[in-house]
């Protein structure tokens, strides 16, 4: 327990950290990341630019600053969208059982099949690239993990008796599924979404590194790996393994953390107290 | 000692009739974050051949922990802090693990509330009952067999085979619960003890273990403690009651001066509840909850609750007093010097 | 049903059967978990239900509020049917019967306090201002014997009884007419149940209210009932007015009776009151879910005669309001005035 607590509080503040950071860019730098300066290409780190400068003379700790802005943002946002989309399939499949769900259920096998990079691949080819694309992108095509989560975990929980006596007292479903149902799922919501942010930044990393993601000239984290990767034979091996350090930190952190979140979640659900409770119960009557 | 012996019920009347297995003093706590949790304090019985001694309460009260304390089955955080559990003059606490583990199911067995959970689903209850047996004894599996089979006759069970190569989810709730007690009962034990035994079950098929239970008592000679919340249940089947409460026994005696002369507040109260209709078209309800264990009034525990509280009630905890024979009582109530149980 | 008492709740020949199995590859077979069931309650009234555990009882509580759609039958409240009216128009009706459920832990929101738990039927019906809200809280609590302390505390926080009683504030706070109570008491401690039943018997001459009593414990059912409905897998097998409690003439409702603890040690007796060595043959298996023509209990009846298996025995009254469903009801007289 103690290494997991050591993990956890490490990685929450390396989150922390690195979210100051890049929403406050401004505060870290005073260079502007897409601004060309052709006298200082390929400068080492340090000697004026903290991480040195890429093949335009940008300067790269800028570039990170304001890269991990936006790959951060998408992350956040499209795990936003594919929460609510999932969260709301899932509860109705889950909360109307029979033949719907059944229904429901199989339209997410189907797509489960299609393996999403393709997805995204295919529909960011035919559209411009653009944040809130790749944000809809993203999102649209990793829901379904979590409605298949919160379906299951509403199946099991509409058969408890608060929600017959919600519904006894007059409830109406959508209050019951919204007021009752969905908040005992959010120990598995939360989690699941930590996960999907470090997987989204993955994949906006992945689109961008092909040319399908964040426009060019928007610093991304993706971005400046597909830049640097033809400058690591010139010898600049600063312009890829900063961003790269970043976005597998980045991740490790989020996984980490929602590691431990899952323990302390699945804690707080049961209550501390009415925990420590439960278990005198049961050493008492020693079941 | 003196005091002890008496306190556990041995007496005059059945001083010549030894008991089967005699319970002195015995405390048994948890040691929890909120502090040290007094599940049994000083609790003193006796049990007798052939007899049935009904230990009473409300859920809480201590009285499971006592039953595990017997066989020793108290995990950590709990422990036994002291007291003496003789069966034929040996302090079943002195003993080592594995000699324990040769006593459990040969000399003393249990039963359980729910016999659902004390099978392993996976197997035919006449596996697990064949195992039971050649655990203990070195016979062949055939042989097992065949007192596995007799044993399940003694419980009135018919189509024997079937039962036998039946698994648990198959059996209703009161056939699992008559295999349980043949198994319990297989090795023919001095001391059986039957947690809840009946609880689960349905009225009918209570009715009808609770007959079995008697008859098999009575039969084997073996001394039944029998764990209960139902004083029903112990107007059918017990010969001597112990009324326990916030991990103390309050007043123990025959059936007979329990329900006809109790002597405790408590008691008298636990008897209105399964006699319920009053003149007046109410309940004697007793006031209150059942004490939180972590936190036990100062004083006699069931002061708070009680009708007939004296002062004293709520500062010092009562001492003993015979009342008649075998028959005590913890309560100042019954306070008088010829009563008390010397050497307190 | 008294003579001029005016009916609030008319259950006619209710069914609800549930299929269980694979399906097509090993067949379906059909529960019937409440079979061809009527029955009224009067304004005031409480009937007792009582019966062994899966014998239909709790099905037949929620089917009754329409909280589980019946198979067949109509469910009628206050003149107005419930069966087949909308989600809408039912909720409506809905706040004029209420349910207390067995285990208040599980039938309470855990993160909800107790005034947002007994809050939540207010809020759905009426628009009421905070200190409205409260007020009434305030008093469904007064009248459950609880103070107003207990409005921000949790359900983990309470004991079994003080729950119980939330549960009961939570069906009371509408003003209904019906209150369905499915075993509520059977979680508590022995103590504690007698409080609830002076509770619940208390609230009931208060408000007028009327009661379905489910119950497995007779002696409860007996305090508090005007009339006992007695159920075994799925049928209501008598119908006793209280007074006639001690005298039941079905052979099951006997065998439930004599089935009973008895409440002195002087009152042991050794004989059942028939021979059962049969029945616990037949019926300690858990056999296949009984179907076909003839009296469910048949199998266990040491009465049984032809007809029994070839025809359902209806209910029919045979003293006042004493229903008895029964075809050798001549055998059972006879046994009953020769033993008592």
């Amino acid at each position: 327990m103690s290494k997991y607590k050591t993990v956890t509080v490490i990685s929450f503040i390396v989150l922390t950290v690195m979210a100051v950071m890049v929403i406050g860019a401004p505060l870290f730098t005073a260079k502007d990341p897409t601004g060309v300066e052709l006298t200082k290409t390929l400068r080492q780190p340090g000697q004026g630019n903290l991480l040195g400068t890429d093949e335009m003379g940008r300067d790269i700790w800028t570039r990170l600053l304001y890269g991990g802005r936006v790959s951060l943002s998408v992350g956040v946002a499209s795990v936003a969208v594919s929460t609510v989309l999932g969260v709301a399939y899932g509860a109705i499949s889950g909360y109307a059982g029979g033949w719907v769900d059944r229904v429901l259920m199989r339209i997410i096998d189907a797509l489960l099949c299609l393996p999403s990079m393709l997805i995204m691949l295919v529909i960011q080819s035919m559209t411009r690239p653009s944040l809130t694309n790749v944000v809809l992108v993203i999102g649209f095509t990793t829901w379904m993990q979590m409605s298949r989560l919160v379906r299951t975990e509403v199946l099991s929980l509409k058969e408890r008796e608060f929600v017959l006596a919600a519904l006894a007292a007059g409830t109406p479903v959508w209050k019951i599924i919204l007021r009752h149902l969905v908040p005992h799922c959010s120990p598995t919501i939360i989690v699941m979404a930590t996960v999907g942010v470090g997987h989204a930044i993955l994949s906006e990393t992945s689109l961008s590194f092909l040319g399908l993601g964040i426009p060019p000239h928007q610093p991304s984290l993706g971005n400046m790996l597909i830049g640097g990767q033809n400058q690591i034979l010139a010898g600049a091996w600063w312009i890829p393994v900063f961003p790269g350090a970043m976005i597998i930190s980045t991740v490790l952190a989020i996984t980490f953390a929602s590691d431990g979140l899952q323990h302390i979640l699945m804690l707080r659900n049961a209550g501390i107290e009415e925990g420590v409770k439960k278990w005198l119960k049961i050493s008492k009557e020693a079941a | 000692m003196v005091k002890n012996l008496k306190r556990s019920g041995l007496t005059k009347e059945n001083i010549n009739c030894a008991p089967v297995m005699e319970v002195v003093d015995l405390s048994t706590s948890f040691l929890t974050a909120a502090g040290e949790i007094k599940a049994v304090r000083e609790v003193s019985f006796s049990l007798f051949a052939g007899q049935v001694l009904a230990v009473v309460g409300e859920s809480g009260c201590g009285k499971s922990v006592t039953a595990r304390s017997l066989l020793r089955l108290i995990d950590p955080p709990g422990y036994i802090k002291n007291g003496w559990v003789l069966l034929n003059g040996v302090n079943l606490l002195n003993l080592t693990e594995g000699e324990m583990r040769r006593l459990r199911g040969t000399e003393i067995s249990m039963v359980f509330q729910d016999p659902m959970t004390s099978f392993d689903p996976v197997y035919t209850v006449g596996r697990q009952f064949t195992e039971a047996l050649m655990a203990h004894e070195k016979i062949s599996q055939q042989e097992a067999k065949q007192q596995a089979l007799q044993m399940l006759s003694k419980v009135s069970l018919q189509d024997l085979e079937r039962v036998f190569n039946s698994y648990p989810f198959q059996l209703s709730g009161g056939m699992r619960q008559r295999v349980m007690i043949a198994i319990a009962l297989a090795m023919k034990p001095k001391v059986l003890i039957a947690d809840e035994p009946t609880t689960a079950l349905d009225v009918t098929v209570q009715s009808g273990i609770l007959a079995e239970l008697k008859r098999l008592n009575k039969e084997t000679g073996s001394a039944l403690l029998l764990i209960t919340h139902d004083l029903g249940v112990v107007a059918e089947l017990a010969d001597r009651v112990a009324i326990m409460y916030a991990g103390r026994i309050v007043e123990i005696g025959s059936v007979y001066d329990i329900f006809d002369h109790a002597q405790h507040p408590y008691t008298r109260a636990l008897l209105t509840s399964i006699n319920p209709i009053q003149e007046d078209g109410g309940l004697t309800a007793i006031p209150g909850q059942p004490p939180d264990m972590a936190n036990v009034p100062p004083g006699c525990p069931f002061s708070p609750r009680c009708p007939e509280a004296l002062r004293q009630c709520r500062q010092k905890e009562p001492e003993q007093y015979i009342i008649a024979g075998e028959h005590w009582v913890s309560c100042w109530r019954a306070e008088s010097e010829e009563r008390k149980i010397s050497g307190a | 049903m008294k003579k001029g008492r005016y009916p609030v709740l008319e259950i006619r020949n209710m069914r609800k059967y549930y299929s269980a199995g694979i399906g097509w590859i090993f067949g379906r077979e059909i529960i019937k978990a409440v079979d061809d069931v009527s029955l009224t309650i009067a304004q005031g009234e409480t009937v007792g239900l009582v019966g062994e555990s899966g014998c239909g009882k709790s099905t037949f509580g929620r089917t009754v509020l329409l909280l589980e759609r019946p198979t067949s039958g109509q469910v009628w409240f206050d003149g107005t049917k419930l069966t087949g009216l909308s989600h809408r128009q039912l909720r409506l009706l809905r706040k004029h019967m209420q349910i207390v459920f067995q285990d208040s832990m599980s039938s309470f929101d855990t993160r909800f306090t107790i005034a947002e738990i007994i809050g939540e039927p207010l809020l759905n019906y009426e628009k009421l201002s905070k200190e409205a809200f409260k007020e009434r809280i305030k008093k469904v609590l007064d009248a459950v014997e609880l103070d107003e302390t207990f409005m921000g505390r949790y359900p983990g926080q309470l004991s079994g009884g003080q729950r119980q009683r939330v549960g009961i504030a939570r069906a009371l706070i509408l003003n209904p007419r019906l209150i369905i109570l499915d075993e509520p008491m059977s979680s508590l401690d022995v103590s504690v149940q007698a409080q609830i039943l002076n509770l619940l018997k208390k609230l009931k001459l208060r408000y007028g209210l009327a009661y379905l009593f489910i119950s497995h414990d007779l002696r409860a059912v007996e305090f508090l009932s005007d009339r006992i409905a007695v159920m075994y897998m799925g049928r209501v097998v008598e119908i006793l007015p209280k007074r006639s409690i001690n005298m039941p003439i079905h052979p099951y409702s006997r065998l439930l009776l004599s089935s009973v603890p008895v409440k002195h040690p002087c009152l042991r007796t050794n004989k059942p009151i028939y021979e059962t060595q049969k029945s616990e043959k037949e019926n300690t298996w858990i056999s296949i879910p009984w179907q076909g023509a003839g009296c469910a209990f048949r199998f266990r009846c040491p009465y049984v005669i032809k007809k029994c298996s070839e025809e359902r025995p209806e209910l029919l009254h045979i003293n006042g309001e004493h229903q008895v469903a029964c075809f050798n009801l001549s055998s059972q007289r006879r046994i009953i005035d020769g033993t008592n």
